[in-house]
């Protein structure tokens, strides 16, 4: 069955769309929504989490409307993409008080809140205001108040931006985890990369449009060959350098800045891979992993061009 | 659904004491206690001009500006800071609907404004006639405790009609504040306060003629000719109803408002 189904679903921002005629229809399980900034990915979640009004055609969630829909609304668990907190509260009491707001009682949110915030690995940080957090942090604490309330379905929006990449890696393991015990996710992310250590199916979005659908297999043979650039910040970026310099799928690398490596290279998933066991067995120290030109969104204006054309 | 309303009524209770709008708001209470002390203690007055002092305060200060500008201050905010900072989104994503998000918000922060200005009303009929020996000056029929009572039943009245249409105005405008303002100074202030049977359409008139209706007195404060008070304020004539009937109408809007309209922050970055 179809968690999300879009039909003919558009939205516009008064001359600015937001989405275009989009149909189609999110299956259960993890779902990626890969696209550039401005794409319409945020437009999207919003418009299933019933935030926005559709400007024409029609979006069914869990088989039915979203819009002002307690009933729907209380089996979704949405994590927002931005920054945005009551920064008062302590991790706990944000969390908490999203799961009392979502129907549990006194005792059950507590015990709710508390298995999410262990779940995201912020038990050590959840009495603390979260004016204090760090990104990657906030980033845990809002996973946490949308999987409180144990949903069934996920949307989480850019949940893994800011994140370093063991917490990211934590992260990913835990929506796996999830979708393992039956919850289904619809993740967001402008890193094809990022989604791709989740999930096989994918939807890609650019312009507002869908251009590609369905297992990453038929995405990818867009992208062979083509050259990408990855910005890597790292205590030591010349000894990453050096390892990275015996691959063959390397073209070159800069370091432009003290803590910055630019890697570039046609095959950006083996050097993602390269990356990963360099972070976990060689105990390389890396803070950020980030897609640094407009590779993707060269594949994606290609995916737009060929879904236009045909 | 009741848990979901009392997890919402009590955090928006918190929410209201604890803002940094509480700090401006007990700043307005102060006023006019503070002034009645101050009145009293650099002029001895005569019984007359406590009288008048006592209810000038109460109808000129307390009903026609601090009422109104904490009202506003809080009804404004009550969607439209949440809006604003991007935490709607938390509210209008769970098991409440969105209307009833809006009825709590209200009802939380009503509760807490009925409570402050009742207290300070309590401080000011303290600061303006307390220890005073009314008979001692000849005060005749003067009860200042009965009245203080009389007060106290107007106020909440005053305070959730002025919430409920400061609440519409900041859902239903971009710039809540200075319509507001707007609306206070033209259309309560200005026209509540022209000897014409237009101000009947305002609040601050209204609450006048439930005063008036409670305290037949006070149109010696109005200072209006005879026949012109009688045609304005026919006698029996209370601004309870209309009152009701304002906080109703703005309320149902406020909710229609909030259930029609997408309130998350849209952020198209391209054409």
């Amino acid at each position: 069955m179809a968690v999300i189904e879009l039909d003919g679903l558009s939205k516009w921002y008064g001359e600015v769309i937001g989405l275009n005629n989009v149909t189609v229809s999110v299956g259960g399980g993890i779902t990626g929504l890969v696209g550039p900034n401005g794409a319409g990915k945020s437009t999207l979640m919003k418009l299933a989490t019933g935030q926005l009004h559709p400007s024409a055609g029609t979006i069914r969630v869990l088989g039915r409307r979203v819009w002002d829909n307690p009933s729907v609304l209380s089996q979704i668990g949405y994590c927002p993409e931005g920054d945005v907190f009551w920064p008062e509260m302590t991790g706990r009491r944000f969390v908490q008080f999203l799961a009392r707001l979502s129907g549990l009682a006194g005792a059950a949110a507590r015990s709710a809140a508390r298995e999410a915030i262990e779940q995201t690995g912020m038990a050590e940080h959840m009495d603390r205001p979260i004016r204090g957090y760090s990104k990657g942090m906030r980033q845990r604490i809002k996973i946490a108040q949308a999987l409180a309330p144990r949903p069934k379905l996920l949307i989480l929006d850019e949940p893994l931006a800011g994140t370093d990449p063991v917490g990211r890696h934590e992260l990913t393991e835990l929506f796996g985890r999830l979708a393992a015990d039956g919850v289904d996710i619809l993740i967001s992310s402008h890193i094809l990369h990022e989604v791709e250590a989740l999930t096989q199916q994918m939807l890609m979005i650019a312009h507002g449009r869908i251009v590609a659908e369905g297992e990453l297999r038929t995405v990818r043979r867009h992208m062979q060959g083509r050259p990408h650039a990855i910005r890597v910040v790292a205590d030591d970026p010349r000894r990453l350098a050096a390892e990275l310099s015996q691959m063959a799928s390397v073209t070159g690398l800069r370091i432009t800045e003290p803590d910055t490596l630019i890697i570039e290279t046609t095959l950006p998933e083996q050097i993602y891979d390269c990356l990963g066991e360099l972070i976990l067995h060689d105990q390389m120290k890396v803070q950020e992993i980030a897609a640094a030109d407009a590779g993707l969104e060269a594949v994606y204006d290609y995916l737009t061009r060929g879904s236009a054309l045909g | 659904m009741i848990r979901s309303i009392t997890a919402l009524f009590g955090f928006s209770v918190r929410q209201t004491v604890f803002s940094l709008r509480i700090w401006v708001t007990l700043l307005l209470l102060a006023v006019p206690g503070g002034l009645a002390l101050l009145i009293r203690y650099f002029d001895a007055a005569r019984l007359q001009d406590m009288w008048e002092r006592y209810h000038g305060c109460m109808q000129y200060l307390m009903f026609m500006l601090v009422i109104p500008l904490v009202c506003m201050l809080h009804g404004t905010a009550l969607i439209g800071a949440e809006a604003e900072g991007g935490t709607l989104v938390y509210l209008l994503t769970r098991r409440l609907r969105r209307a009833v998000v809006l009825l709590v918000r209200f009802a939380a922060t009503a509760l807490v404004l009925v409570l402050l200005l009742e207290g300070a009303t309590c401080v000011h009929h303290l600061c303006a006639v307390g220890g005073v020996d009314i008979e001692s000056l000849g005060g005749g029929s003067w009860r200042p405790a009965g009245e203080l009572a009389a007060y106290l039943c107007v106020v909440p009245i005053g305070v959730v009609s002025y919430l409920a249409v400061f609440t519409l105005i900041g859902l239903a405008t971009k710039s809540p504040i200075k319509v507001s303002i707007l609306y206070l100074a033209v259309i309560d202030l200005a026209v509540g306060s022209l000897p014409v049977g237009a101000r009947m359409y305002t609040i601050s008139d209204q609450l006048r003629r439930t005063m008036l209706h409670a305290m037949p007195k006070l149109a010696r404060l109005y200072n209006l000719p005879g026949e012109l008070h009688a045609l304005l304020y026919p006698p029996g004539s209370t601004g309870t109803g209309a009152l009701v009937f304002v906080t109703l109408v703005a309320l149902l809007l406020s909710c229609v408002l909030i259930t029609v309209r997408a309130l998350a922050a849209a952020e198209p970055t391209r054409e």
